[in-house]
């Protein structure tokens, strides 16, 4: 029996290909969309860290007493770790620098370097494909010359080599030998690629001072110790550091984290809100398939009389319908994954940077299974009502009526719930995408306080090893300046420790010299930056008062440091009736050495969604010898004119001719880094773009297939319309009002859930609904006039009808 | 309602429809001549296909002639524009069809105010006292909320008079009026548009029954596509059926 059906299937599809087409493309696209963002969340939220028992593994977060986040210092993390009793591993890494790795493939290459403790993969519980980990005692000085590979980087510079472990590689210059390879998969921090790992040991300026946060800290709870007890055990060493060290550790707060929960946290949000929009796209997908199955099915009910008449039971004429279901679901299947596996090759690189387990992204058969049940769900949902319909109609009144009794109000109250139906969950959609790409639109509009189209900007890491002893900007900086100087097309030259915009948040506290003491718990932290005297060129920054720095004045053999700052730290700090000019930080111990404010210069952003941070620049000239490393890793900026492709070859050859080690990194306009800074908002607005397209192109089919239909059941009304005196233009206009009817409902409808949802809305996007009332009445108009258009094709046929030919029919 | 008087109100002409198909031209109606008189009940007869349905369209401005001429109301009206031709069925015309051709969606009142509702510049409450009347002529009135598929076919068809009547036309056309009734309510049809002519309306009746062609003061016997006599009708009839 089910052979039967099923061949009877087939061949109703066979004799409406049409039909078939748009169901299966209908299925295809709303399912394909929602199995592409399965896909995500399945590798972002549902699938576990490629870890052992990531449930014990806790990210421990440390914040300020003023209440900011804050790593640890290395005396610090020395002293909780010893401390802390509830955890198996608590392992100290940073992650901040490239490594300048010389490989046999691809000579000097810049690679994401993890320096860590040596108990950090004791943290994971992740055994090595090759070789071995960090044994005890390596991250000491003089024992840390090892390296432990990604399995990305081995494959990739080191062409899966087996043979690699026990090789000598040069790492920032120094020579360390490659002790283990990681197995496919295992990555930490998780958004990292083709990493490398070696054990920390930094210099002193790092390891001393308790009042030196850069550490950043992981760990594992031990077996049978809850989360919540490894937080009190944690709290608890704090507490007692607080009183040890008053001066520096008061105040100080833990907070642990499952790794898990801090790495989802900023995705899990928007993700389950894009998932409930593809839901939507769904539905709306299921409604347009429950209209058409309900529009063929009237062109049906001839037929199901006659198997009704023949004996046919209502179970059966369901099974048989179901069955038409579910292979039209199949093929939309198939569609579906095809477009899945489209979209997600396409959004590849997108979806990389935006999330940090963006690389985890790929089909697997969870989702193949979820794509497959999708469909089978939606066609089953949209096939059941035109089943239960079809199988239960009156085949004597069906039989006299040639087929053709579905003009009745039910039905039309049916075909307007459909299009009200989508139009409203397409105006949600339409709605929160606009809001989105508008946020979009304005970040890339924003005053940054500079041109960021003019702008060329490159990472520059130096082998440590190379300049040790030596001046690294007058052996390195400045002939790298004056070349590039000389690049046609280059306006100006200078670097600066971090690139605005990509990086912010190195700040210390700030007190001016004479200004009573600083409130408690309130932030009173500056960025603090090492720049060229050729950057505020590069930027436009603007001198406001005051002078610039010099190297002919502001030198390291200067007692006392000095610095500009920028209007927003003036605001900050210096009140009102004081110079910023004649100002003094007092951050040394010693008065002669507190750091002089000589000048005041224009804000820039170095966060693109904050206002500008007050910030203080020294000049690179003045950090004395032992401090140079600070600077081996600086962003090269370049204004110019022209084509950036025709500068960027000459940038190479300048780096190369200045020091032939530094591997050379593709330069970007900071266009092209605010690009990147709004990448989880671009995601945002890409994808609910899509779908609200999607969800319109798929609403205006619906809409145009089941006006279509309304004007072909409604045929000889209208002629009779026509007979009794209707011309051609008020058919039209009726057909239209009706249309402009089920719209402004439908839109209605629409603003009313898009106000309702506002809490599920307002996790990728917050809105004020009054305010933003001119803004949804465009869109409103706009969805009205597309679904207008969308009908008067249909409408016009509806123009057209013959009445004569309309009533001969009858 | 148009006044009973002797004045011509329909005038044809040699008038021709010819249906073209890609390979076959099919002449439904031939050399036509035809004057109906206001307040005259004509009944138009005839075998199946013999054109009387087309000539209906015809008169009724739902199909334009191929040739010939046709007035109305002593105007032209053979070449005139679809929304001309809508505006003289609407006022002129007035329509009762084989299958009533109610609209499901509409209640009763609102399917006798349909052509009203296509006048310009008629006020709602003229519209509801023509569309009461109408009904209380074919006692219907009570039934004016209810939709069609609540009414017997007898009822319908009278709702269908009813529409036809609202308007006040010069002329009901009334094709096969009484086709898919039983023969009670069929004569009720009947009666009805019987005491409409005496009532001073002017009827044109397409009916291939004689027991209701008998109904009209007059009767026109069409054969393939032309008028033609009883005698001659009778004499062709028997050749064919030979």
């Amino acid at each position: 029996m089910f052979m039967r059906n099923l061949f009877f299937a087939l061949r109703q599809l066979r004799r409406a290909p049409g039909f078939a087409a748009t169901v299966v493309l209908t299925l295809a696209l709303s399912v394909g969309v929602a199995t592409a963002v399965f896909c995500v969340i399945d590798a972002v939220i549902l699938r576990p860290l490629p870890y052992a028992h990531p449930d014990r593994i806790v990210d421990v977060e440390s914040t300020s007493r003023s209440g900011y986040a804050q790593p640890a210092s290395w005396e610090g993390f020395v002293d909780e770790r010893a401390q802390a009793h509830d955890f198996s591993a608590l392992a100290g890494y940073i992650n901040y620098f490239k490594a300048t790795v010389d490989t046999q493939a691809a000579g000097p290459v810049a690679l994401g370097s993890v320096e860590s403790t040596d108990n950090f993969f004791q943290v994971f519980g992740v055994n090595p494909l090759l070789g071995r980990t960090f044994l005890p005692g390596e991250d000491e000085r003089g024992r840390n010359q090892v390296v432990v590979l990604s399995y990305s980087a081995w494959q990739r510079y080191f062409d899966g080599d087996r043979s690699v472990i026990g090789r000598a590689v040069k790492v920032d210059g120094h020579t360390a030998t490659v002790v283990g390879v990681m197995p496919a998969g295992f990555r930490f921090p998780i958004n990292m690629h083709d990493e490398i790992y070696t054990p920390l040991h930094r210099d002193l300026p790092w390891m001393n001072g308790r009042g030196n946060h850069w550490l950043r800290t992981v760990g594992r709870v031990k077996d049978g110790i809850s989360v919540a007890q490894g937080q009190a055990d944690l709290a608890h060493v704090f507490s007692n550091l607080g009183r040890a060290y008053p001066d520096t550790d008061e105040g100080r707060t833990v907070h642990l984290q499952l790794l898990a929960q801090s790495i989802e946290s900023q995705s899990r949000g928007p993700l389950w809100t894009l998932l409930a929009a593809v839901l939507a796209v769904l539905a709306i997908g299921c409604v347009n398939v429950a209209g058409l199955l309900l529009a063929r099915g009237v062109q049906r009910e001839r037929e199901m009389a006659v198997r009704t008449a023949i004996g046919a039971g209502r179970a059966q004429l369901v099974r048989q319908l179901l069955v038409e279901g579910v292979l039209l679901a199949l093929l939309g299947a198939a569609g579906g994954i095809l477009l899945a596996g489209t979209m997600l090759d396409l959004m590849r690189a997108f979806l990389i940077k935006a999330l940090q387990r963006g690389a985890e992204i790929q089909m697997n058969w969870t989702v193949l299974a979820a794509a497959v049940g999708l469909a089978v769900l939606a066609s089953l949902a949209s096939s059941a009502l035109p089943a239960l319909r079809l199988s239960g109609i009156d085949p004597n009144r069906a039989l006299k009526a040639g087929g053709n009794a579905g003009t009745g109000r039910g039905q039309h109250r049916l075909r307007a719930g459909f299009i009200v139906t989508q139009i409203a969950l397409t105006m949600v959609l339409v709605v929160t995408a606009g809001l989105l790409i508008r946020v979009v639109m304005n970040f890339r509009h924003e005053n940054l306080g500079f041109d960021p189209a003019d702008i060329l900007a490159t990472q520059v890491n130096l082998s440590p090893t190379r300049y040790e002893g030596r001046d690294v900007v007058t052996d390195f900086y400045n002939p790298l300046f004056e070349r590039v100087a000389h690049i046609p097309g280059v306006r100006a030259v200078g670097a600066i420790s971090l690139l605005p915009i990509e990086s912010y948040g190195s700040n210390s506290d700030i007190h001016i010299a004479g200004q009573p003491p600083n409130p408690p718990n309130r932030e009173m932290l500056a960025e603090n930056r090492f720049v060229s005297t050729g950057y505020f060129n590069v930027f436009g920054i603007p001198l406001r008062r005051g002078r610039m720095l010099s190297p002919n004045l502001d030198r390291a053999s200067n007692p006392s440091p000095s610095v500009v700052v920028n209007e927003a730290f003036v605001r900050k700090f210096v009140p009102a009736n004081l110079d910023p000019t004649t100002q003094r930080i007092d951050d040394a111990d010693k008065e002669e050495n507190w750091t002089r404010i000589v000048g005041v210069v224009g804000n820039i952003r170095q966060d693109i969604y904050e206002p500008p941070l007050a910030e203080r620049d020294w000049l690179i000239e003045e950090l004395p010898a032992k401090e140079q490393p600070i600077i081996d890793n600086m962003s090269l900026v370049v204004r110019f004119e022209g084509s950036a492709a025709a500068i960027v070859p000459a940038l190479r050859n300048a780096i190369h001719q200045a020091d032939p080690t530094v591997p050379f990194i593709a330069p970007e306009t900071m266009s092209d880094v605010v690009s990147e800074t709004l990448i989880f908002n671009r995601m945002e607005g890409w994808l609910f773009g899509i779908f609200a397209a999607l969800a319109l192109v798929l609403a205006l089919v619906g809409l145009y297939g089941l006006v279509s239909h309304e004007v072909e059941q409604a045929t000889r009304d209208i002629g009779v319309r026509m007979a009794l005196g209707a011309t051609r233009s008020r058919i039209l206009a009726m057909t239209l009002a009706r249309v402009a009817w089920m719209l402004g409902a439908g839109v209605a409808v629409g603003l009313l859930l898009t106000v309702t949802a506002r809490k599920l809305i307002g996790v990728v996007i917050y809105f004020n609904a009054e305010k933003e009332a001119g803004g949804f009445a465009l869109l409103a108009l706009i969805l009205v006039v597309a679904g207008l258009l969308a009908a008067l094709l249909p409408a016009m046929r509806a123009a057209s009808i013959d009445p004569m030919q309309a009533l001969r029919n009858e | 309602m148009a006044s009973n008087g002797n004045s011509t109100l329909i005038e044809i002409e040699d008038l021709t429809k010819v249906f073209y198909t890609d390979e076959v031209e099919t002449h439904a109606l031939s050399g036509i001549h035809l004057t109906i008189d206001r307040g005259e009940y004509l009944a138009m007869s005839g075998p199946s296909g013999c054109g009387k349905s087309t000539l209906l369209s015809i008169l009724g401005l739902l199909d334009t002639p191929t040739g010939g001429r046709y007035q109305l109301n002593g105007k032209p009206v053979e070449n005139l524009s679809f929304s001309e031709r809508s505006r003289i069925r609407n006022q002129e015309i007035g329509f009762i069809f084989q299958s009533f051709n109610l609209i499901g969606d509409l209640t009763v009142e609102e399917n006798v105010e349909l052509p009203l509702t296509y006048r310009a510049g008629m006020p709602s409450a003229e519209r509801k006292r023509r569309v009461k009347e109408a009904l209380e002529r074919v006692n219907m009135a009570h039934r004016m909320r209810h939709y069609p598929a609540q009414l017997s076919g007898g009822q319908q068809q009278r709702v269908a008079v009813a529409r036809a009547l609202a308007g006040s036309p010069s002329i009901l056309l009334a094709d096969e009026p009484t086709g898919n009734l039983d023969s009670k309510n069929g004569e009720a049809v009947m009666h009805l548009l019987a005491d409409l002519h005496r009532e001073g309306s002017t009827i044109c009746m397409v009916t291939h029954d004689p027991r209701f062609a008998r109904h009209a003061e007059r009767e026109v016997h069409l054969f393939d596509g032309k008028v033609v006599s009883e005698q001659e009708m009778k004499k062709l009839e028997a050749e064919a059926e030979a």
